[in-house]
């Protein structure tokens, strides 16, 4: 028999066997209906992700050179409880790390866990450091910003904080371009935060390359810093597209060691503050005067005894002289404010706020930076009755350095508004490029006002106040401008803003120049006595690095000499034989539409006879010749003679002259005319 | 009428099963942290393969000798009084953990609470027989029976160690219904035990965050809750097939206590539900061999022991098992054959050699 009853077992065995399947159901809901949550749940504990910070791109210059790279660079941390000793640790940190022992004490006493000792050091101090061998000390790569030319353009370019975020000037503008993407490093990390592995790779991800910049800055173009002033502003650009050249801002800083300056030094003035122009101003009011038709050139204008009562104000003209009677050009020449206002109040406020306006004052240029300045431009609306000889002098209006050069460029380039532009490409590190295309120039005033103006502005360099801005071998265009600064209460004694903008050469410009110097020190305060010779300077290396030859220079010996065609700029009317595409015949109206005789003659020098010297070029450049000319007009006569046989590169002799009955056209002749006309004194009052 | 017979091999194979699966688990378990504490990453193992040893060898001594030899009073009373004796020195020693359970014996932690268990079963199971052939009535047994468990029970609570003490009751119970006590009293005694359960699990502060941790693990995740949430991260993480053997995160630190009371956590984060299901499995066959035993046992001391070992090792599981998939508040009771513990495994083995001692004997009429 049994001692055991079958029943009591049984009923045993039941109970065990529901709790066995209440478990096995359990462990069914939690490992595969809830697999995918705990294990989720788990890589989140069980998971660091520690970001990768990624290679910052570039930024070049117009060359390519640099002016921001990123490169590798140590930091150093300490996870202070793995630090044995921290006395004799913080004495040796201290020596490598060029910081306070008692400093670097503290930091590894304070806290237990993770402490940075030092960010980005150099790879020098680090490999000394890491041989040293502290424990608890530790090493992570980073990627540190480096500006090879120091402060040069360090206002436009701008800065990068220590979490390499760009927070200035293009570095901030174009932040998410060239930032880069983080990369991350899945790390496995036990209970105590330590990590004692690498996840698989799905879970990490490599980080990814910023793209790099390449402006149209001109590295070469340097900027003496003038210690006699408050500050001062540079700007060169291109009138043909509004691209910068060199935007220099004073006092500036070390975008290396940015924490060093004040941040009022790493403002960029050309485009973050807003000035009154001045006399600069007068070549709004002139162009708006001349393309509403309201004055001609050879119109008198009555300065008076130096003095215009406006309302109940008098405004006298700078220098307190009388002046008489003035032509446009005399007024421009002599910055006559009573002449100006006399043409300001025929354009009236609508007119002048208008055209004004038209020409970007009181808008922003909307060029790739940050932080740009409006300009202050009240509505004709709320003008007082005073506003309109103001502004048409340049007062009670504020425009920032770049507006300015930028009217300069519309003068420059016979008429139309430029968008300012730093970036010409962006290079993606799979290396696309995307090619900035900065919005069409806006026609703003007709290409006669504009050359007219230009022809005045040539007036003020040669014989006005700006004749300090001059530059030996080339006709410069140009204004100055004297302001005093405003403050509470009215105009502050003492406290001006000399200006000046210009550009060059004035026939066909390549380079319009702005500057501006604030308060400067000493007894001369003229925009033609400070601000005219440093443009001069400036613009005169500029013209040089960009390789812009003299006017005066028509047939340079070395053309044929240089291989470097394409970063050359020839004057006008110079072509290297090598050149094939860069003229047309059809270009000018000076140019008579002439079938190129014999372009296609095999057997010899074509004729390049009764060619202008422009379309003499073009015919020998197709057959691969040079010319040297002699003589101004047209070809007279040429050596070897047409159909001569000669080797390819060979140099044609070309004569040129003028031809008794050429064709009178709204050319260059016509305008030398009406500056000789200019030239001439304005009769006596 | 009885006959001797070979040893049982479908029971003996997952015993061995569990014991040597046990001891890769301890060593995966707990390799990384004794390695940062002893410096060696064998620490675990080594104690577990000495005590494993032990146990087989106890087994083996326990399974040869006649069963009936153990029901002789000297032996029974000798097994349980040197037990609970040995229980109390230990409530003399100073604290572990917060709790008096070890005797330190060189470089041993001995735990008696474990081996009080063994002789519990034995003292119950040759109580309960005599009581019950001497007076035909299995009613008569409960006096006595209640009078050793709650003794046991009384002084590991001391400890404190609710876990063991609710095991000793837990065999009172099972060894009393095996006889064929009235379910009647039962119930009347179960509805006695309900109060005390419940002073008991609150009287204790750590006993009641366990219990209030248990209802609402997520309430508390860092704090009370905390052991709970990671065991079943831990398990839920393993999904079907689990990480691979060793391949637990959760060992790092995160699991309290991965190689003793949360072992089977760690099975289950490294070998899944495949590997879960398979050691549950390893204990329903040791229940259904274990019963079998006790159902064929030729006397009535004989089917006693063999169910109520059995019960010792199977419930025990089954309690482990619960607490680790949050089905059970926290409790304190090892995995039998799995968990490290030596004094655990010694037991678990003692245990099991009564059953195969047990086993071998049947009684020759067999029911149809």
């Amino acid at each position: 028999m049994n001692f055991v009853r079958l029943g009591r077992v049984r009923f045993l065995a039941i109970f065990l066997s529901l709790w066995a399947s209440v478990v096995v159901g359990r462990l069914a809901e939690l490992q595969i209906a809830e697999g995918s949550h705990y294990r989720a749940r788990a890589q989140r504990q069980q998971e660091r992700r520690i970001e990768v910070s990624p290679l910052r791109g570039s930024i070049f210059d117009r060359e390519g050179r640099p002016l921001a790279v990123s490169v590798e660079a140590s930091s150093v941390y300490a996870i202070c409880d793995e630090v044995r000793n921290p006395a004799a640790a913080a004495r040796v940190l201290a020596r490598h790390l060029d910081q306070p022992e008692a400093a670097i004490l503290a930091r590894l006493t304070a806290k237990k866990g993770f402490v940075w000792l030092a960010r980005k050091v150099d790879r020098g101090a680090a490999t000394a450091l890491a041989a040293e061998k502290i424990p608890g000390v530790h090493f992570v790569t980073e990627t540190k910003r480096s500006y090879p030319k120091g402060s040069l353009a360090a206002n436009v370019i701008g800065y990068v904080g220590t979490d390499d975020k760009g927070l200035g000037g293009l570095e901030h503008f174009y932040d998410s371009t060239i930032r880069g993407k983080p990369g991350e490093i899945v790390a496995l990390t036990d209970a105590r935060r330590s990590t004692y592995g690498q996840a698989e790779a799905p879970s990490g991800k490599p980080p990814e390359e910023g793209a790099s910049l390449f402006t149209s800055l001109d590295s070469g173009i340097q900027f003496a810093e003038d210690a006699h002033a408050k500050s001062g502003v540079a700007i060169l650009l291109d009138p043909s597209d509004g691209a910068i050249l060199a935007m220099a801002s004073a006092p500036s800083f070390d975008p290396n060691d940015y924490g060093r300056s004040p941040g009022e030094d790493r403002r960029n003035r050309a485009i973050a503050d807003a000035y009154e122009p001045g006399s600069t101003f007068k070549i709004v009011t002139g162009s708006l005067a001349l393309e509403n038709s309201l004055v001609t050139l050879d119109e008198l204008i009555d300065t008076g005894n130096g003095t215009i009562r406006v309302g109940n104000t008098t405004i006298s003209e700078h220098d307190r002289k009388q002046y008489g009677s003035l032509t446009l050009a005399g007024i421009f020449e002599h910055s006559s404010n009573v002449g100006i206002i006399r043409v300001g109040l025929r354009l009236g406020p609508g007119r002048l706020w208008q055209g004004a306006t038209a020409l970007g004052v009181g808008r922003a240029t909307e060029i790739d930076l940050p932080g740009e300045h409006a300009g202050i431009f009240r509505r004709p609306e709320r003008w007082s009755g005073l506003s309109n000889a103001m502004i048409s002098m340049g007062q009670e209006v504020s425009v920032t350095p770049l507006q300015l050069a930028r009217i300069g460029a519309a003068i420059a380039n016979g008429g139309r508004l430029v968008q300012p532009r730093l970036v010409r490409r962006i290079v993606h590190p799979d290396g696309r490029v995307d090619v900035i295309v900065p919005s069409p120039p806006r026609r703003v005033l007709s290409e006669a006002t504009a050359r007219t103006v230009r022809d005045l502005l040539v007036g003020v360099v040669e014989r006005g106040t700006g004749k300090k801005a001059a530059i030996p071998g080339f006709v410069v265009a140009g204004k100055t401008g004297t302001a005093q600064k405003a403050g509470v209460g009215g105009y502050q004694r003492g406290r001006y803003v000399s200006s000046f903008v210009g550009f060059a050469p004035s026939d066909n410009p390549k380079i319009v120049g702005l500057v501006l110097i604030e308060e400067p020190r000493g007894a001369r305060y003229y925009g033609g006595d400070i601000a005219a010779p440093v443009f001069a300077r400036v613009v005169s290396q500029a013209l040089g690095i960009l390789r812009v030859g003299p006017e005066e220079q028509r047939l340079p010996e070395t053309l044929l000499a240089s291989t470097s065609t394409e970063k050359i700029h020839y004057p006008e009317g110079i072509i290297p034989a090598s050149v094939h595409s860069t003229v047309e015949p059809s270009a000018g109206p000076l140019l008579r539409p002439v079938e190129p005789p014999s372009a296609a003659t095999p057997d010899g020098i074509p004729s390049a006879i009764g060619l202008s010297a422009r379309q003499a070029l073009a015919l020998l450049a197709r057959n691969g010749l040079a010319a040297q000319f002699e003589g101004s007009g047209f070809v007279v006569a040429q050596d070897p003679a047409p159909g001569a046989r000669v080797r390819t590169g060979s140099i044609c002799l070309l004569r040129l002259a003028e031809p008794a009955a050429a064709p009178e056209a709204p050319g260059k002749e016509s305008r030398d005319r009406r500056a000789e006309e200019l030239a001439s004194p304005p009769p006596a009052p | 009428m009885a006959r001797k017979l070979a040893t049982d091999k479908v029971l003996f194979a997952p015993l061995v099963a569990l014991s040597l699966f046990g001891c890769v688990m301890i060593y995966s378990a707990s390799a990384v942290s004794s390695a940062q504490t002893s410096g060696s990453p064998y620490r675990y193992l080594f104690k577990q393969i000495a005590a494993l040893v032990v146990g087989g060898i106890a087994a083996f001594l326990v399974s040869r000798v006649d069963y009936r030899t153990f029901a002789r009073p000297w032996v029974v009373y000798l097994a349980y009084g040197g037990a609970f004796v040995l229980c109390v020195f230990a409530l003399l020693q100073s604290p572990i953990n917060s709790a008096r359970r070890w005797i330190p014996v060189g470089p041993v932690m001995f735990q008696p609470s474990e081996f009080l268990k063994v002789a519990l079963v034995l003292l119950l199971a040759s109580q309960i027989a005599r009581k019950t052939l001497a007076s035909g009535d299995p009613d008569r047994a409960i006096r006595p029976a209640l009078f050793f468990s709650l003794a046991a029970s009384t002084v590991v609570l001391l400890e404190p160690d609710l876990g063991t003490a609710a095991c000793y009751v837990m065999l009172a119970g099972v060894l009393l219904w095996i006889a064929g006590v009235r379910a009647k009293l039962f119930l009347i005694l179960g509805a006695g035990a309900v109060p005390l359960v419940i002073v008991a699990a609150f009287a204790a502060s750590y006993r009641r965050a366990r219990v209030l941790s248990f209802l609402r693990p997520e309430a508390d995740p860092l704090g009370a809750g905390f052991q709970a949430l990671q065991s079943l991260i831990a398990v839920g993480a393993g999904g079907l097939f689990g990480n691979g053997l060793g391949a637990s995160r959760q060992k790092l630190f995160f699991l309290p206590y991965p190689h003793t009371d949360f072992i089977f956590a760690i099975v289950g984060e490294e070998l899944g539900f495949i590997g879960s299901v398979g050691v549950i499995a390893c204990f329903a066959v040791i229940a259904w061999r274990g019963f079998r035993a006790a159902r064929r046992a030729p006397d009535a001391f004989g089917g006693l022991l063999a169910a109520g070992a059995t019960a010792m090792l199977v419930v025990q599981a089954a309690v482990n098992v619960s607490v680790v998939l949050a089905i059970m508040p926290t409790k304190g009771i090892p995995l039998p054959f799995v968990s490290y513990g030596g004094s655990s495994l010694v037991a678990s083995w003692l245990a099991a050699g009564l059953i195969l001692n047990v086993s071998q004997h049947e009684v020759e009429t067999r029911e149809t």
